[in-house]
Protein backbone atom coordinates (compact mmCIF):
# COMPACT_ATOMS: atom_id res chain seq x y z
CA UNK A 1 0.00 0.00 0.00
CA UNK A 2 1.60 3.32 -1.04
CA UNK A 3 1.86 6.29 1.29
CA UNK A 4 -0.14 9.36 0.33
CA UNK A 5 1.30 11.60 3.05
CA UNK A 6 4.92 11.37 4.10
CA UNK A 7 6.75 13.83 6.31
CA UNK A 8 10.48 13.72 7.00
CA UNK A 9 11.62 15.42 10.20
CA UNK A 10 9.17 18.23 9.62
CA UNK A 11 10.04 21.02 12.00
CA UNK A 12 8.75 24.53 12.55
CA UNK A 13 10.11 27.23 14.80
CA UNK A 14 8.29 30.49 15.48
CA UNK A 15 11.08 32.61 16.89
CA UNK A 16 12.80 30.38 19.42
CA UNK A 17 9.66 28.32 20.08
CA UNK A 18 9.52 24.91 18.44
CA UNK A 19 5.92 24.34 17.37
CA UNK A 20 6.44 21.11 15.44
CA UNK A 21 9.47 18.99 16.26
CA UNK A 22 10.87 16.51 13.73
CA UNK A 23 7.54 15.07 12.68
CA UNK A 24 7.89 11.78 10.80
CA UNK A 25 4.55 10.59 9.58
CA UNK A 26 3.29 8.16 6.95
CA UNK A 27 -0.34 7.88 6.00
CA UNK A 28 -1.11 4.99 3.69
CA UNK A 29 -3.65 5.20 0.89
CA UNK A 30 -7.19 4.46 2.10
CA UNK A 31 -6.42 5.22 5.75
CA UNK A 32 -8.63 7.44 7.91
CA UNK A 33 -6.03 9.03 10.16
CA UNK A 34 -7.02 10.94 13.29
CA UNK A 35 -4.42 13.59 14.04
CA UNK A 36 -4.84 14.48 17.68
CA UNK A 37 -3.40 16.83 20.21
CA UNK A 38 -4.42 19.39 22.74
CA UNK A 39 -4.81 23.06 21.80
CA UNK A 40 -1.53 24.53 20.53
CA UNK A 41 0.01 21.06 20.18
CA UNK A 42 1.07 21.96 16.63
CA UNK A 43 -1.62 20.13 14.62
CA UNK A 44 -2.66 23.08 12.44
CA UNK A 45 0.93 24.14 11.78
CA UNK A 46 1.86 20.56 10.82
CA UNK A 47 -1.13 20.34 8.46
CA UNK A 48 -0.32 23.70 6.89
CA UNK A 49 3.27 22.56 6.33
CA UNK A 50 1.96 19.40 4.68
CA UNK A 51 -0.08 21.58 2.32
CA UNK A 52 2.68 24.07 1.59
CA UNK A 53 0.93 26.95 3.36
CA UNK A 54 3.67 27.23 5.99
CA UNK A 55 7.36 26.84 5.20
CA UNK A 56 9.11 24.28 7.40
CA UNK A 57 12.16 25.46 9.32
CA UNK A 58 13.59 22.03 8.63
CA UNK A 59 12.50 18.81 6.96
CA UNK A 60 9.90 18.32 4.26
CA UNK A 61 6.49 16.91 3.51
CA UNK A 62 5.37 14.94 0.48
CA UNK A 63 1.86 14.49 -0.83
CA UNK A 64 1.41 11.89 -3.57
CA UNK A 65 5.20 11.65 -3.68
CA UNK A 66 5.68 15.33 -4.49
CA UNK A 67 7.27 17.93 -2.23
CA UNK A 68 4.33 19.87 -0.82
CA UNK A 69 6.20 23.18 -1.12
CA UNK A 70 6.25 22.65 -4.90
CA UNK A 71 2.89 20.94 -5.30
CA UNK A 72 1.74 21.07 -8.92
CA UNK A 73 -1.86 22.19 -9.58
CA UNK A 74 -2.71 18.69 -10.90
CA UNK A 75 -1.81 17.17 -7.55
CA UNK A 76 -3.37 19.97 -5.51
CA UNK A 77 -6.63 19.29 -7.36
CA UNK A 78 -6.54 15.75 -5.89
CA UNK A 79 -6.53 17.14 -2.34
CA UNK A 80 -9.44 18.63 -0.44
CA UNK A 81 -8.57 20.85 2.48
CA UNK A 82 -11.00 22.06 5.09
CA UNK A 83 -9.17 24.73 7.03
CA UNK A 84 -9.90 25.39 10.67
CA UNK A 85 -12.85 27.77 11.05
CA UNK A 86 -14.03 27.11 7.48
CA UNK A 87 -12.77 30.32 5.88
CA UNK A 88 -14.95 31.25 2.92
CA UNK A 89 -15.74 34.56 1.25
CA UNK A 90 -18.51 35.91 3.42
CA UNK A 91 -19.89 38.24 0.76
CA UNK A 92 -20.60 35.32 -1.56
CA UNK A 93 -23.85 33.42 -1.57
CA UNK A 94 -23.71 29.64 -1.35
CA UNK A 95 -24.40 29.47 -5.10
CA UNK A 96 -21.65 32.00 -5.84
CA UNK A 97 -19.17 30.02 -3.73
CA UNK A 98 -19.99 26.92 -5.81
CA UNK A 99 -19.69 28.87 -9.08
CA UNK A 100 -16.39 30.38 -7.90
CA UNK A 101 -14.86 27.02 -6.96
CA UNK A 102 -16.15 24.89 -9.85
CA UNK A 103 -13.97 26.23 -12.73
CA UNK A 104 -10.77 25.15 -10.95
CA UNK A 105 -11.64 21.45 -11.08
CA UNK A 106 -12.09 19.40 -14.23
CA UNK A 107 -13.61 16.54 -12.20
CA UNK A 108 -16.25 18.67 -10.45
CA UNK A 109 -19.28 16.61 -9.45
CA UNK A 110 -22.18 19.01 -9.58
CA UNK A 111 -24.74 16.38 -8.63
CA UNK A 112 -22.86 15.58 -5.45
CA UNK A 113 -22.74 19.25 -4.47
CA UNK A 114 -26.47 19.55 -5.06
CA UNK A 115 -27.09 16.41 -3.02
CA UNK A 116 -25.03 17.68 -0.09
CA UNK A 117 -26.55 21.17 -0.19
CA UNK A 118 -30.04 19.67 -0.37
CA UNK A 119 -29.26 17.23 2.42
CA UNK A 120 -28.18 20.07 4.69
CA UNK A 121 -31.07 22.26 3.42
CA UNK A 122 -28.69 25.06 2.49
CA UNK A 123 -30.36 27.72 0.35
CA UNK A 124 -28.21 28.67 -2.68
CA UNK A 125 -29.10 32.34 -2.26
CA UNK A 126 -28.05 32.60 1.38
CA UNK A 127 -25.04 34.81 2.04
CA UNK A 128 -22.21 32.83 3.59
CA UNK A 129 -21.65 35.64 6.08
CA UNK A 130 -25.14 35.06 7.43
CA UNK A 131 -24.81 31.30 7.84
CA UNK A 132 -24.14 29.71 11.20
CA UNK A 133 -20.76 28.07 11.88
CA UNK A 134 -22.32 24.65 11.28
CA UNK A 135 -23.79 25.69 7.94
CA UNK A 136 -20.45 27.16 6.85
CA UNK A 137 -18.83 23.84 7.71
CA UNK A 138 -21.42 22.10 5.55
CA UNK A 139 -20.76 24.43 2.61
CA UNK A 140 -17.02 23.85 3.04
CA UNK A 141 -17.57 20.09 3.02
CA UNK A 142 -19.68 20.29 -0.14
CA UNK A 143 -17.02 22.39 -1.90
CA UNK A 144 -14.24 20.11 -0.68
CA UNK A 145 -15.71 16.80 -1.85
CA UNK A 146 -17.21 18.01 -5.13
CA UNK A 147 -13.96 17.65 -7.12
CA UNK A 148 -13.86 13.98 -6.06
CA UNK A 149 -10.55 14.31 -4.18
CA UNK A 150 -8.36 11.33 -3.38
CA UNK A 151 -7.08 12.88 -0.18
CA UNK A 152 -9.07 14.91 2.35
CA UNK A 153 -7.24 16.94 4.97
CA UNK A 154 -9.64 18.28 7.54
CA UNK A 155 -8.35 20.61 10.22
CA UNK A 156 -10.68 20.38 13.19
CA UNK A 157 -13.77 20.36 10.96
CA UNK A 158 -16.23 20.09 13.84
CA UNK A 159 -14.69 22.82 16.00
CA UNK A 160 -17.39 25.11 17.38
CA UNK A 161 -20.31 23.03 16.13
CA UNK A 162 -23.05 21.93 18.49
CA UNK A 163 -23.55 18.23 19.17
CA UNK A 164 -26.38 17.69 16.71
CA UNK A 165 -24.70 19.52 13.82
CA UNK A 166 -21.44 17.76 14.61
CA UNK A 167 -23.10 14.37 14.51
CA UNK A 168 -24.84 15.22 11.24
CA UNK A 169 -21.60 16.50 9.75
CA UNK A 170 -19.76 13.33 10.76
CA UNK A 171 -22.50 11.07 9.44
CA UNK A 172 -22.14 12.79 6.07
CA UNK A 173 -18.37 12.48 6.26
CA UNK A 174 -18.65 8.76 7.02
CA UNK A 175 -20.99 8.29 4.06
CA UNK A 176 -18.53 10.06 1.79
CA UNK A 177 -15.65 7.98 3.13
CA UNK A 178 -17.52 4.71 2.75
CA UNK A 179 -18.67 5.55 -0.72
CA UNK A 180 -15.23 6.23 -2.09
CA UNK A 181 -12.62 4.75 0.22
CA UNK A 182 -10.49 7.86 0.20
CA UNK A 183 -7.48 8.74 2.33
CA UNK A 184 -8.43 11.13 5.10
CA UNK A 185 -6.33 12.94 7.65
CA UNK A 186 -8.37 14.82 10.15
CA UNK A 187 -7.37 16.68 13.23
CA UNK A 188 -9.65 17.08 16.18
CA UNK A 189 -9.68 17.20 19.90
CA UNK A 190 -13.18 15.74 20.10
CA UNK A 191 -12.20 12.17 20.65
CA UNK A 192 -15.66 10.69 20.20
CA UNK A 193 -15.57 11.91 16.59
CA UNK A 194 -12.17 10.38 15.99
CA UNK A 195 -13.11 7.07 17.57
CA UNK A 196 -16.04 6.74 15.19
CA UNK A 197 -14.15 7.31 11.97
CA UNK A 198 -10.39 6.88 12.39
CA UNK A 199 -8.65 3.58 11.94
CA UNK A 200 -5.28 5.01 12.90
CA UNK A 201 -4.30 7.88 15.16
CA UNK A 202 -1.33 10.10 15.78
CA UNK A 203 -1.01 12.24 18.88
CA UNK A 204 1.10 15.36 18.99
CA UNK A 205 2.26 16.49 22.41
CA UNK A 206 4.00 19.86 22.40
CA UNK A 207 4.86 19.46 18.73
CA UNK A 208 6.30 15.94 19.11
CA UNK A 209 4.52 12.90 17.65
CA UNK A 210 4.17 10.67 20.70
CA UNK A 211 1.66 8.18 19.33
CA UNK A 212 1.24 6.71 15.86
CA UNK A 213 -0.69 3.47 15.81
CA UNK A 214 -4.10 1.90 15.09
CA UNK A 215 -6.83 3.40 17.27
CA UNK A 216 -7.54 0.11 19.03
CA UNK A 217 -3.84 -0.43 19.74
CA UNK A 218 -3.66 2.92 21.53
CA UNK A 219 -6.72 2.17 23.64
CA UNK A 220 -5.32 -1.24 24.57
CA UNK A 221 -1.92 0.21 25.43
CA UNK A 222 -3.18 2.59 28.10
CA UNK A 223 -4.40 1.25 31.43
CA UNK A 224 -5.52 2.97 34.56
CA UNK A 225 -4.44 1.10 37.68
CA UNK A 226 -6.14 2.00 40.94
CA UNK A 227 -4.42 0.93 44.15
CA UNK A 228 -6.35 1.14 47.43
CA UNK A 229 -4.60 0.96 50.78
CA UNK A 230 -5.66 0.52 54.41
CA UNK A 231 -3.08 3.14 55.30
CA UNK A 232 -1.85 6.34 53.69
CA UNK A 233 -0.85 5.55 50.10
CA UNK A 234 2.91 5.22 49.62
CA UNK A 235 4.76 6.74 46.66
CA UNK A 236 4.79 4.62 43.51
CA UNK A 237 8.33 4.22 42.16
CA UNK A 238 9.38 5.44 38.72
CA UNK A 239 9.26 2.74 36.09
CA UNK A 240 9.12 2.37 32.35
CA UNK A 241 5.62 2.98 31.02
CA UNK A 242 4.44 5.14 33.89
CA UNK A 243 2.74 8.16 32.33
CA UNK A 244 1.05 9.68 35.30
CA UNK A 245 0.39 9.02 38.97
CA UNK A 246 -1.80 10.86 41.38
CA UNK A 247 -2.96 10.36 44.92
CA UNK A 248 -6.72 10.53 45.46
CA UNK A 249 -7.53 11.19 49.10
CA UNK A 250 -5.33 9.59 51.73
CA UNK A 251 -5.36 5.98 50.71
CA UNK A 252 -5.89 5.74 46.94
CA UNK A 253 -3.34 5.88 44.18
CA UNK A 254 -4.20 6.16 40.49
CA UNK A 255 -1.59 5.23 37.89
CA UNK A 256 -1.66 5.61 34.13
CA UNK A 257 0.54 3.04 32.48
CA UNK A 258 1.51 2.36 28.89
CA UNK A 259 1.83 -1.36 28.12
CA UNK A 260 0.70 -2.68 31.51
CA UNK A 261 2.58 -5.91 32.23
CA UNK A 262 3.83 -8.24 35.00
CA UNK A 263 6.62 -5.88 35.99
CA UNK A 264 4.03 -3.20 36.78
CA UNK A 265 1.86 -5.68 38.70
CA UNK A 266 4.83 -6.84 40.76
CA UNK A 267 5.74 -3.24 41.58
CA UNK A 268 2.14 -2.54 42.61
CA UNK A 269 1.97 -5.70 44.73
CA UNK A 270 5.25 -4.80 46.43
CA UNK A 271 3.43 -1.84 48.00
CA UNK A 272 0.92 -4.27 49.64
CA UNK A 273 -2.31 -2.53 48.61
CA UNK A 274 -5.71 -3.75 49.78
CA UNK A 275 -6.85 -3.98 46.14
CA UNK A 276 -5.52 -3.52 42.62
CA UNK A 277 -8.02 -2.61 39.90
CA UNK A 278 -6.85 -2.49 36.29
CA UNK A 279 -9.28 -0.42 34.18
CA UNK A 280 -9.62 -0.16 30.41
CA UNK A 281 -10.16 3.32 29.05
CA UNK A 282 -12.08 4.59 26.06
CA UNK A 283 -10.21 6.71 23.52
CA UNK A 284 -11.18 10.00 25.13
CA UNK A 285 -10.12 8.93 28.60
CA UNK A 286 -6.93 7.37 27.26
CA UNK A 287 -6.11 10.53 25.31
CA UNK A 288 -6.76 12.79 28.30
CA UNK A 289 -4.71 10.67 30.67
CA UNK A 290 -1.90 10.27 28.16
CA UNK A 291 -1.60 13.91 27.13
CA UNK A 292 -1.88 15.40 30.58
CA UNK A 293 0.92 13.21 31.82
CA UNK A 294 4.52 14.41 31.92
CA UNK A 295 5.93 15.61 28.60
CA UNK A 296 8.38 12.73 28.47
CA UNK A 297 5.77 10.02 28.62
CA UNK A 298 6.38 6.78 26.76
CA UNK A 299 5.72 6.99 23.03
CA UNK A 300 3.38 4.47 21.40
CA UNK A 301 4.14 3.31 17.88
CA UNK A 302 2.66 0.24 16.34
CA UNK A 303 5.60 -1.73 14.98
CA UNK A 304 8.16 0.80 16.20
CA UNK A 305 8.65 4.45 15.34
CA UNK A 306 7.91 5.38 11.71
CA UNK A 307 11.54 6.38 11.16
CA UNK A 308 14.79 5.51 12.82
CA UNK A 309 15.52 9.22 13.21
CA UNK A 310 12.12 9.86 14.72
CA UNK A 311 12.30 12.61 17.27
CA UNK A 312 9.19 11.14 18.80
CA UNK A 313 11.44 8.69 20.50
CA UNK A 314 13.71 11.37 21.84
CA UNK A 315 11.66 11.81 24.92
CA UNK A 316 11.12 8.16 25.61
CA UNK A 317 11.20 7.32 29.27
CA UNK B 1 -10.82 29.93 -14.02
CA UNK B 2 -8.64 33.04 -14.22
CA UNK B 3 -11.74 34.96 -15.29
CA UNK B 4 -13.52 33.75 -12.14
CA UNK B 5 -10.60 34.94 -10.04
CA UNK B 6 -10.58 38.33 -11.74
CA UNK B 7 -14.34 38.64 -11.22
CA UNK B 8 -13.91 37.85 -7.53
CA UNK B 9 -11.23 40.54 -7.22
CA UNK B 10 -13.47 43.04 -8.97
CA UNK B 11 -16.39 42.20 -6.68
CA UNK B 12 -14.22 42.72 -3.62
CA UNK B 13 -12.80 46.05 -4.75
CA UNK B 14 -15.79 47.53 -6.50
CA UNK B 15 -16.87 49.59 -3.47
CA UNK B 16 -13.44 51.18 -3.20
CA UNK B 17 -13.52 51.94 -6.92
CA UNK B 18 -17.01 53.44 -6.67
CA UNK B 19 -15.97 55.59 -3.71
CA UNK B 20 -12.94 56.79 -5.68
CA UNK B 21 -15.11 57.56 -8.71
CA UNK B 22 -17.47 59.65 -6.55
CA UNK B 23 -14.55 61.68 -5.21
CA UNK B 24 -13.05 62.00 -8.71
CA UNK B 25 -16.43 63.20 -10.00
CA UNK B 26 -16.57 65.79 -7.23
CA UNK B 27 -13.02 66.85 -8.13
CA UNK B 28 -13.86 67.25 -11.82
CA UNK B 29 -17.06 69.16 -11.03
CA UNK B 30 -15.08 71.49 -8.78
CA UNK B 31 -12.38 71.89 -11.44
CA UNK B 32 -14.96 72.73 -14.08
CA UNK B 33 -16.55 75.17 -11.69
CA UNK B 34 -20.10 73.86 -12.00
CA UNK B 35 -22.46 75.22 -9.39
CA UNK B 36 -23.87 71.81 -8.61
CA UNK B 37 -22.86 72.00 -5.01
CA UNK B 38 -22.71 75.73 -4.32
CA UNK B 39 -22.61 75.62 -0.57
CA UNK B 40 -20.50 72.58 0.05
CA UNK B 41 -16.83 72.44 -0.73
CA UNK B 42 -14.41 70.15 1.00
CA UNK B 43 -11.16 71.72 2.26
CA UNK B 44 -8.87 72.32 -0.72
CA UNK B 45 -11.65 71.83 -3.26
CA UNK B 46 -12.49 75.49 -3.88
CA UNK B 47 -13.27 76.24 -7.54
CA UNK B 48 -11.32 78.95 -9.28
CA UNK B 49 -12.87 80.03 -12.57
CA UNK B 50 -9.74 81.90 -13.61
CA UNK B 51 -7.44 78.90 -13.10
CA UNK B 52 -5.78 77.40 -16.17
CA UNK B 53 -6.79 73.70 -16.44
CA UNK B 54 -4.02 71.27 -15.30
CA UNK B 55 -1.71 74.20 -14.59
CA UNK B 56 -3.47 76.17 -11.86
CA UNK B 57 -6.49 75.41 -9.70
CA UNK B 58 -7.24 72.50 -7.47
CA UNK B 59 -7.40 69.64 -9.95
CA UNK B 60 -3.80 68.44 -10.29
CA UNK B 61 -2.86 68.51 -6.60
CA UNK B 62 -6.11 67.01 -5.41
CA UNK B 63 -6.01 64.38 -8.14
CA UNK B 64 -2.69 63.14 -6.78
CA UNK B 65 -3.99 63.07 -3.20
CA UNK B 66 -7.17 61.22 -4.10
CA UNK B 67 -5.29 58.76 -6.32
CA UNK B 68 -2.74 58.02 -3.60
CA UNK B 69 -5.61 57.15 -1.23
CA UNK B 70 -7.30 55.07 -3.92
CA UNK B 71 -4.12 53.13 -4.78
CA UNK B 72 -3.33 52.44 -1.12
CA UNK B 73 -6.89 51.34 -0.31
CA UNK B 74 -6.94 49.05 -3.34
CA UNK B 75 -3.56 47.44 -2.59
CA UNK B 76 -4.31 46.88 1.07
CA UNK B 77 -7.82 45.58 0.40
CA UNK B 78 -6.49 42.91 -1.93
CA UNK B 79 -3.73 41.74 0.40
CA UNK B 80 -4.58 42.50 4.04
CA UNK B 81 -8.24 41.79 3.28
CA UNK B 82 -7.47 38.12 2.58
CA UNK B 83 -5.30 37.83 5.70
CA UNK B 84 -7.85 39.42 8.02
CA UNK B 85 -10.66 37.17 6.81
CA UNK B 86 -8.34 34.13 6.82
CA UNK B 87 -9.32 33.38 3.23
CA UNK B 88 -5.76 33.15 1.88
CA UNK B 89 -5.65 29.43 2.75
CA UNK B 90 -8.93 28.85 0.91
CA UNK B 91 -7.74 30.80 -2.13
CA UNK B 92 -4.22 29.39 -2.24
CA UNK B 93 -5.44 25.82 -2.06
CA UNK B 94 -7.11 26.22 -5.45
CA UNK B 95 -5.16 24.20 -8.02
CA UNK B 96 -3.42 27.14 -9.67
CA UNK B 97 0.19 28.18 -9.22
CA UNK B 98 0.49 30.67 -6.39
CA UNK B 99 2.31 33.22 -8.52
CA UNK B 100 -0.45 33.02 -11.08
CA UNK B 101 -3.12 33.67 -8.46
CA UNK B 102 -1.25 36.69 -7.17
CA UNK B 103 -0.57 37.91 -10.71
CA UNK B 104 -4.32 37.85 -11.44
CA UNK B 105 -4.91 39.87 -8.27
CA UNK B 106 -2.26 42.42 -9.29
CA UNK B 107 -3.47 42.70 -12.87
CA UNK B 108 -7.06 43.18 -11.78
CA UNK B 109 -6.16 45.76 -9.14
CA UNK B 110 -3.82 47.65 -11.44
CA UNK B 111 -6.36 47.62 -14.27
CA UNK B 112 -9.06 48.92 -11.93
CA UNK B 113 -6.78 51.72 -10.74
CA UNK B 114 -5.70 52.64 -14.26
CA UNK B 115 -9.26 52.74 -15.61
CA UNK B 116 -10.80 54.64 -12.69
CA UNK B 117 -7.97 57.15 -12.30
CA UNK B 118 -7.84 57.84 -16.05
CA UNK B 119 -11.48 58.90 -16.15
CA UNK B 120 -11.17 62.22 -14.25
CA UNK B 121 -8.15 63.26 -16.34
CA UNK B 122 -9.95 62.42 -19.58
CA UNK B 123 -13.20 64.13 -18.59
CA UNK B 124 -11.46 67.24 -17.28
CA UNK B 125 -9.20 67.39 -20.37
CA UNK B 126 -12.19 66.89 -22.66
CA UNK B 127 -13.94 69.82 -20.95
CA UNK B 128 -10.77 71.94 -21.09
CA UNK B 129 -10.33 71.15 -24.80
CA UNK B 130 -13.90 72.18 -25.60
CA UNK B 131 -13.97 75.78 -26.91
CA UNK B 132 -15.76 78.49 -24.92
CA UNK B 133 -15.84 76.59 -21.66
CA UNK B 134 -13.15 78.65 -19.95
CA UNK B 135 -11.14 81.81 -20.54
CA UNK B 136 -7.66 80.30 -20.83
CA UNK B 137 -5.57 78.46 -23.38
CA UNK B 138 -5.43 74.67 -23.49
CA UNK B 139 -2.95 72.30 -25.09
CA UNK B 140 -3.00 68.54 -24.62
CA UNK B 141 0.60 68.74 -23.48
CA UNK B 142 -0.71 70.52 -20.37
CA UNK B 143 -2.15 67.17 -19.19
CA UNK B 144 1.24 65.46 -19.20
CA UNK B 145 1.99 66.18 -15.54
CA UNK B 146 -1.36 64.61 -14.54
CA UNK B 147 -0.61 61.53 -16.67
CA UNK B 148 2.85 61.40 -15.13
CA UNK B 149 1.40 61.30 -11.62
CA UNK B 150 -1.24 58.81 -12.75
CA UNK B 151 1.36 56.37 -14.06
CA UNK B 152 3.70 56.90 -11.10
CA UNK B 153 1.03 55.96 -8.59
CA UNK B 154 1.00 52.37 -9.86
CA UNK B 155 4.13 52.05 -7.68
CA UNK B 156 2.11 53.19 -4.67
CA UNK B 157 -0.51 50.53 -5.45
CA UNK B 158 2.18 47.85 -5.66
CA UNK B 159 3.87 49.17 -2.50
CA UNK B 160 0.56 49.00 -0.62
CA UNK B 161 -0.06 45.47 -1.87
CA UNK B 162 3.41 44.38 -0.77
CA UNK B 163 2.97 46.05 2.62
CA UNK B 164 -0.26 44.16 3.12
CA UNK B 165 1.20 40.87 1.98
CA UNK B 166 4.53 40.74 3.77
CA UNK B 167 4.53 39.61 7.35
CA UNK B 168 6.08 41.95 9.85
CA UNK B 169 6.23 42.04 13.59
CA UNK B 170 5.15 45.63 13.79
CA UNK B 171 3.33 48.02 11.51
CA UNK B 172 6.38 50.23 10.85
CA UNK B 173 8.24 47.32 9.26
CA UNK B 174 5.24 46.25 7.24
CA UNK B 175 4.68 49.74 5.85
CA UNK B 176 8.28 50.07 4.69
CA UNK B 177 7.59 49.00 1.05
CA UNK B 178 4.70 51.45 0.80
CA UNK B 179 6.77 54.30 2.21
CA UNK B 180 9.70 53.43 -0.07
CA UNK B 181 7.52 53.12 -3.17
CA UNK B 182 5.70 56.39 -2.41
CA UNK B 183 8.94 58.24 -1.68
CA UNK B 184 10.66 56.98 -4.82
CA UNK B 185 7.61 57.67 -7.01
CA UNK B 186 7.67 61.24 -5.70
CA UNK B 187 11.42 61.62 -6.13
CA UNK B 188 11.48 60.46 -9.73
CA UNK B 189 9.00 63.21 -10.62
CA UNK B 190 11.96 65.57 -10.51
CA UNK B 191 14.00 63.63 -13.10
CA UNK B 192 14.66 65.48 -16.36
CA UNK B 193 13.04 64.13 -19.54
CA UNK B 194 10.54 62.28 -17.34
CA UNK B 195 9.01 60.22 -20.13
CA UNK B 196 12.45 58.72 -20.73
CA UNK B 197 14.34 58.60 -17.42
CA UNK B 198 11.42 58.89 -15.03
CA UNK B 199 9.31 56.31 -16.81
CA UNK B 200 12.33 54.02 -17.10
CA UNK B 201 12.99 54.31 -13.36
CA UNK B 202 9.29 53.73 -12.64
CA UNK B 203 9.21 50.59 -14.79
CA UNK B 204 12.28 49.24 -12.99
CA UNK B 205 10.71 50.06 -9.61
CA UNK B 206 7.45 48.36 -10.57
CA UNK B 207 9.27 45.27 -11.82
CA UNK B 208 11.22 45.07 -8.55
CA UNK B 209 8.03 45.51 -6.50
CA UNK B 210 6.15 42.88 -8.53
CA UNK B 211 9.03 40.41 -8.24
CA UNK B 212 9.12 41.07 -4.50
CA UNK B 213 5.37 40.50 -4.20
CA UNK B 214 5.61 37.18 -6.06
CA UNK B 215 8.59 36.14 -3.93
CA UNK B 216 6.84 37.00 -0.65
CA UNK B 217 3.61 35.32 -1.81
CA UNK B 218 5.54 32.14 -2.53
CA UNK B 219 7.65 32.07 0.63
CA UNK B 220 5.62 33.58 3.44
CA UNK B 221 3.71 31.54 6.00
CA UNK B 222 -0.07 31.60 5.75
CA UNK B 223 -0.60 30.67 9.37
Amino acid sequence: MSDVIVTHRLTKYYGSRCVVDSLNLRVARGTVYGFLGRNAAGKTTAIKMMLGMVQPSFGRAELFGEDSAELRPENRARIAYLAEGHPLYRWMTVGEAVRFTRPFYPTWNHELVDQILDHFELPRRAKIGRLSGGQRAQVSLALAVAPDPELLILDDPTLGLDTVVRRDFLESLIQIIQRRGRTILFSSHILGDVERVADRIGILVDGVLRVDCPTEHFKESIRKVVLKFDRPAPAFPDCEGLVHRRQVGESKLELILVGYRDEHRRLAESLSPRSIDVLELNLEEAFIEYTRGPKRSLPIFAGGPPDAEDAGTKGAA
Amino acid sequence: MLKTLAQKELRETILIALAALVVYAYLVITGIGLDLLPYFYLPGFYPDERAIPFVGGVFSGMFVLVSVGFAIALGLRQSVGESIRDTFVFLLHRPVRRQRLIAVKLLTGAALYLVCAALPILVYAWWAATPRTHASPFFWSMTLSAWQAYVSLTAVYLGAFLSGLRPGRWMGTRLWPLAAAGGLAWRIQALPCWWVWGLGALIIMNVVLTANILFVARNRDYS
